[in-house]
């Protein structure tokens, strides 16, 4: 193949001598510009929206673009099995398509498509880097002949994937399958049986985007725990990808211009996957978060719903009602923000905006959009890591957004809480919807003399944590105690004598990722060990974490410790905004606990007194529970403990939790099943089931939980 | 035998053909119809409908012949009850009970735990006198909207075909044996059961299935009484069944529904043809993909053939070609992508043919004949629902039936209705609550309520891979409420502990009217 680097790549390839005279070198360029379809094909066949058809995304120039495009994030591979075979791949450096942004729309070339999903899905990846303030991570790949979880560099796309309507991320094979099938509605630009391409929608390629993002995060929040887990990981991947189409002016202006700035009317922004809902025979979008039309193409607002929640459990469903609350938020924020430019603009209603105006407007709503999906992203951090629920959500959202925002100048919390209220979702144990109350406590926040002590001894601990002299202490004393940790262990292996052990928080958006994935696994080993410091040992529970060593048999024991075995599950870095203005990067470190859990209640006693033997890899259910302990290092103080729900005594090893997620899954399992054969259950593919649409997809959900390790 | 019937009759027809081979040694006595109402027979040979009804002429009052209906006669395979008969030992009873004349089959709809019978024991069948056939406008072979969904439904079946082989010939490559392939291979045997029988199933291919499948399953078995019954009728829904009803009594047909969407569960929207042929286009687009054209598969999407890989081999050469070893344009540190089965999506996209294979078995169930038995005098009235799902069920209101100038809805017959034989062996999703079950026994019928099922629990909760919870519980203990304890089973008798909310009389006047034998359960509703 010929070489169509461009020379400032080629410079940095030490292997090839770089014979370009001095004054011909540019630095590379920022982005790379690339064409896609605004929305999908179906947006943009009728006069209206042909304005709005074509977007040109800026994408993150990457150094090494190989045909595929492969690159840093993603790697496009374009296998088409039902056709048997593959299509070649886009070579987006070749000079032709340089200079012309890249392939020309056509829902008729696959090397179109191909550049479709990278850049969109590329883009997706920067909107969430940006909020996070640190490079993202693909969940790694755990097998069951391993320990040690394999670090995935780059998230596969399969864009002709599948044959049918449907679409979904696939965690066991870290990669994107989009299907392709024959339309059964006849929307805008379609003709009955023509094909419909899913990754030609931008909403689907980030919706699916941002589940594979959310997993590399979260791996947890896809263990179905209770009734809110899925419907989040569904919430979250439709707010990215709303919120993220507001980057674009040429869209926001058009819709602005269109609805004379009432974002609140029937409009394409609150919609997702327009033509994949036409297509379907749907009236409209697949989601529509502004309103529904009905069966005489008559359009009405949707209105909040507080018994909603009660009587809605499908995970999309479910997820739409968090989306609709957001997006509605996201609606009175900008009727406050836009307010005084309605004013000043004299708009009058039933006339046209002025174009100046238009433009104002748009920028607000950019503005506000990407404000709120920052909140969103960030609340991320601030969440338990496993059975998480929308008031949790909530709660997190709120203390990120604190973090960040001090003072809450446009009434952002304040919407959302209002939101949230509307669409009738409360956090448990809470007793009042303010901003005080729903903000997590730091410690010193809610503590009393009972856990006084105990809290001055962790800080006294925490100083250790950044101290590499006082962990190399603590780290011979854990081993004098418990000896050598057995070796091929990921959270404790033996460090090499002499090592420094230090802590490392200082990275972010420039770092090499396989080198942030071995750093967070070093972090990971050294606060495992600092953890079973005699003086700590105690104070575990208060992170919902047990080493009792009389704890039940069915809490996988450490083959180090003989203890119960804690997962140092992740350690990782959030920025957020210090007392003056200044930014701060605190440790978020997250702690498991894990606990086989049977469906039959006397073989549970009988597996927990240790009297029958088992396979972890049998069990019915796995049951998490522990905590995300955020970390000031600068000012060594314990911010916040965001636990699992219960009291200090629902560790894992308490029977209330095991209790109720059997109770939950034994009904949720009940209820999947259809009448004439139990659904297709595949613990594989948990998204799959989710994504598949039909006529029929209430019917499915998924049945057992996942057991991943 | 029932206690309570009419005047002792003698046989006015003699068994005229000689039962040489399985004669049993106790002679069967005839089954007698009661002297006013309807006996409902519900015959024990294992998971599966099979009901035998008894009645009066009382379009012919000179006649005392009694009256035979037999709705459904199937089971699944291996269902049979420890302590019941077989389905051959079933077929014989209903030919001695009956003195070897139906006056009318009932085949409510196409599985094999209601038809199965018809086929195994078509040797007992051939030889009885078949007066009637009844069975869903879906079967008539003369309704266009008929003969196009069979023929997507045969589309369906290929596409199962193929992708079921498909995924055979892609694990006996790579030497797996996926969970997948399996739910394929029990979900293609359930439906493909009794259409074609397991030896040309062998090597099945999409090709040669082409041939072999006859549109939808269990052809075979409608055959047999097609041939046998001396005139078919099809029953539409929101009419009166053809001739009034049978042999006096009132017959209200409910479903299946006319209106497709109904039909398959979905919204309604759009035009019902429209939706026909749109939905047929996914699968046919699915299925495609095992036919050939120019050598490669069809239904592709693009202009362009691409690189063709097909088999597992294929796949990877190509992968390594295209995709990055050995090239000078990639950054030394970049990792390249490698080929590893573990990503690989070969069979990923025969999944699709799950939903299409579950969508098909509720589509079935959808297409049962619903119908409403009324008692001339009382106007009470027996429901029969075969397998009908929720769609089928929430149609019932679509529409009214005219009878003799007056106007009766759903609610009419439901608030009259005494005895319901339950949907689907009691699943969750074939009896509603709203507007069904709610609705039954209004006013002082209430105290009346008898609800039927045909459920094989213990052998249902053994079926892999998944255990049918038939039947489900919440629905059980609403059958039970409503009925006050009298939920008669087809795997279970009924002691007097479950009867217990009844008073002694009404405890006394049920007991008199159900009979348990090893062979069957049988009730009696009276007309008055």
């Amino acid at each position: 193949m010929a070489k169509k680097q461009p020379a400032e790549a080629a410079a940095q390839n030490q292997a090839k001598p770089d014979k370009t005279p001095e004054r011909t070198r540019r630095n590379h360029p920022a982005n790379r510009a690339l064409r896609v379809f605004a929305f999908d094909p179906g947006v943009g066949a009728t006069l209206q929206t042909r304005p709005i058809r074509e977007l040109t995304l800026n994408v993150r120039w990457e150094k090494s673009l190989a045909p595929g495009p492969i690159g840093e994030y993603l790697e496009v591979i374009d296998h088409d099995p039902a056709s048997q075979c593959f299509y070649a791949p886009v070579d987006l450096n070749d000079p032709h398509l340089l200079a012309q942004d890249g392939v020309a729309l056509s829902e008729g070339d696959p090397q179109f498509h191909q550049q479709m999903v990278y850049a969109v899905a590329m883009r997706t990846i920067e909107t969430f880097e940006q909020a996070l303030g640190r490079v993202a991570l693909w969940s790694p790949r755990k097998t069951n002949e391993e320990t040690t979880p394999r670090f995935v560099r780059r998230l596969r796309i399969y864009p002709h994937a599948l044959r049918e309507a449907n679409a979904y991320y696939s965690p066991e094979k870290k990669a994107l399958l989009f299907g392709y099938f024959p339309t059964r509605g006849s929307g805008p630009g379609q003709t009955l049986g023509g094909t419909v391409f899913t990754c030609l929608s931008q909403d689907i390629v980030a919706h699916e985007t941002t589940h594979a993002l959310l997993d590399g995060l979260h791996p947890h929040f896809a263990d179905n725990t209770n009734h809110d887990v899925w419907a989040l990981h569904e919430a979250f991947a439709d707010l990215v990808a709303i919120f993220q189409r507001f980057a674009h002016p040429e869209v926001v202006e058009h819709q602005i211009a269109l609805t004379r700035g009432r974002l609140e009317d029937q409009n394409l922004l609150g919609a997702l996957a327009q033509q994949f809902g036409t297509a379907l025979g749907s009236r409209g979008a697949l989601r529509d978060y502004l309103g529904s039309t009905d069966s005489q193409g008559h359009w009405t607002p949707m209105k909040p719903d507080r018994k909603l929640i009660d009587t809605t459990h499908e995970p999309h469903a479910r997820g739409a009602i968090l989306v609709a609350a957001i997006f509605q938020a996201f609606v009175e924020i900008y009727k406050s923000r836009s307010a005084d430019l309605f004013r000043i603009g004299q708009a009058e209603p039933g006339r046209d905006l002025h174009p100046d105006l238009v433009r104002r407007l748009a920028r607000e709503a950019a503005a506000t959009a990407e404000s709120v999906l920052r909140m969103c992203i960030r609340a991320l951090d601030y969440c338990p890591p496993v059975d998480v629920d929308f008031g949790i959500y909530l709660r997190a959202m709120i203390t990120a957004d604190f973090e960040h925002f001090p003072d809450d100048s446009f009434g952002y919390r304040v919407a959302v809480i209002e939101a949230f209220r509307q669409w009738g979702i409360f956090p448990q144990g809470v007793r009042n919807l303010s901003e005080e109350t729903l903000r997590w406590r730091s410690p010193d926040q809610h503590r009393t003399s009972a856990i006084d002590d105990d809290l001055k001894t962790f800080k006294a601990c925490l100083k250790h944590l950044f101290n590499p002299v006082e962990m190399q202490r603590i780290y011979q004393e854990v081993r004098s105690e418990f000896g050598s940790p057995p070796v091929r262990q990921s959270q404790e292996d033996d460090p090499a004598e002499g090592q420094e052990i230090d802590i490392n928080f200082h990275w972010g958006l420039n770092s090499d990722r396989r080198q942030v994935d071995e750093t967070v696994r070093a972090n990971c080993r050294w606060i495992h060990s600092w953890l079973h410091q005699t003086e700590l040992r105690n104070l575990v529970k208060h992170f919902r974490l047990t080493l009792d060593p009389d704890a039940p048999a069915t809490i996988p024991r450490s083959t180090w410790t003989k203890l119960p075995a804690i997962q140092v599950h992740s350690c990782r870095v959030a920025r957020r905004r210090g007392p003056r203005g200044e930014v701060r990067t605190d440790l978020v470190i997250e702690l498991l606990q894990r606990r086989a859990g049977f469906y039959d209640v006397e073989k549970q006693k009988r597996c927990d007194a240790g009297t029958e033997k088992f396979q972890f890899s049998q069990a019915d259910f796995m049951l998490r529970r522990g905590c995300t302990l955020i970390i000031d290092p600068v000012d060594q103080e314990l911010r916040y403990v965001i636990h699992t729900h219960g009291s200090v005594a629902h560790d894992v090893s308490a029977d209330t939790p095991l209790n109720q997620l059997r109770r939950y899954l034994t009904k949720a399992h009940r209820e999947s099943n259809t009448a004439f054969y139990a659904p297709p259950s595949d613990d594989r593919e948990p998204f799959a089931v989710v994504h598949r649409h039909g006529p029929d997809s209430d019917d499915f959900s998924f049945a057992d939980t996942t057991l991943d390790d | 035998m029932a206690k309570r019937t009419a005047a002792p009759r003698r046989k006015t027809t003699p068994n005229t053909t000689p039962q040489p081979s399985s004669a049993p040694e106790i002679p069967v006595e005839r089954m007698p119809a009661p002297a006013s109402g309807m006996t409902v027979r519900l015959y024990r040979q294992g998971h599966g409908d099979c009901l035998l009804l008894a009645l009066r002429r009382v379009d012919e009052p000179t006649n005392d012949e009694p009256f035979y209906i037999l709705i459904d006669c199937g089971m699944k395979k291996g269902s049979k009850l420890k302590d019941g008969p077989t389905i051959e030992q079933v077929a014989e009873h209903i030919r001695d009970s009956t003195g070897n004349r139906l006056d009318l089959v009932v085949v409510t709809h196409e599985h094999e735990d209601h038809v199965s019978g018809f086929l195994s024991e078509q040797t007992i069948f051939s030889q009885m006198t078949i007066e009637k056939l009844w069975m869903a406008w879906t079967e008539n072979p003369e309704d266009r909207v008929a003969n196009s969904l069979r023929e997507q439904f045969k589309d369906t079946l290929i596409g199962l075909v193929g992708a079921s082989s498909r995924l055979q010939a892609v694990n006996a490559a790579t030497g797996a044996s996926t969970p997948q392939s399996e739910r394929l291979q029990f979900l293609l045997d359930n439906l493909l059961e009794g259409s074609i029988d397991a030896d040309s199933r062998q090597g099945f291919t999409a090709a040669t299935a082409k041939d072999k499948i006859p549109g939808i399953t269990n052809k075979r078995a409608q055959k047999v009484l097609r041939d046998r019954a001396k005139k078919t009728e099809y029953l539409s829904p929101h009419q009166l069944a053809p001739g009034g009803g049978a042999a006096g009594y009132p017959v209200f047909v409910l479903g299946p529904p006319k209106n497709l969407a109904q039909l398959k569960e979905m919204e309604p929207r759009g035009d019902e043809e429209f939706h026909l042929a749109a939905a047929a286009a996914d699968v046919a687009a699915f299925a495609a993909a095992f036919e050939e054209t120019d050598g490669r598969p069809g239904g592709r999407p693009f202009d362009t053939l691409g690189i063709a890989a097909q088999r597992t081999e294929d796949i990877e050469t190509v992968f390594k070609d295209l995709y990055g070893f050995n090239r000078d344009d990639y950054e030394p540190a970049l990792d390249p992508p490698v080929y590893e089965p573990w990503r690989s999506i070969e069979t990923d996209w025969l999944a699709a043919s799950e939903a299409f294979a579950l969508r098909m078995g509720d589509y079935v169930n959808n297409t049962s004949v619903v119908l409403a038995f009324q008692l001339p005098q009382s106007q009470k009235t027996l429901l029969f629902v075969g397998d009908a799902q929720s769609g089928n069920w929430r149609s019932w209101k679509t529409n009214t039936w005219e009878v003799e100038g007056k106007t009766l809805t759903i609610d009419d017959l439901l608030h009259r209705t005494v005895f319901y034989k339950v949907g689907h062996h009691g699943s969750h999703n074939a009896t509603m609550n709203a507007g069904g079950l709610e609705e039954m026994a209004a006013g002082d019928l209430a105290d009346e309520f008898v609800a039927m099922i045909p459920t094989h629990e213990q052998w249902a909760l053994d079926v892999k891979p998944h255990p049918w919870v038939h039947p489900y519980p919440p629905i059980l203990t609403e059958l039970k409420r409503k009925a006050r304890g009298r939920v008669i089973r087809l795997d279970l008798s009924l002691p007097d502990e479950e009867l217990k909310a009844l008073s002694a009389e009404e405890r006394g006047a049920f007991r008199a009217r159900y009979v348990e034998k090893p062979f069957y359960r049988e009730y009696t509703v009276l007309d008055e």
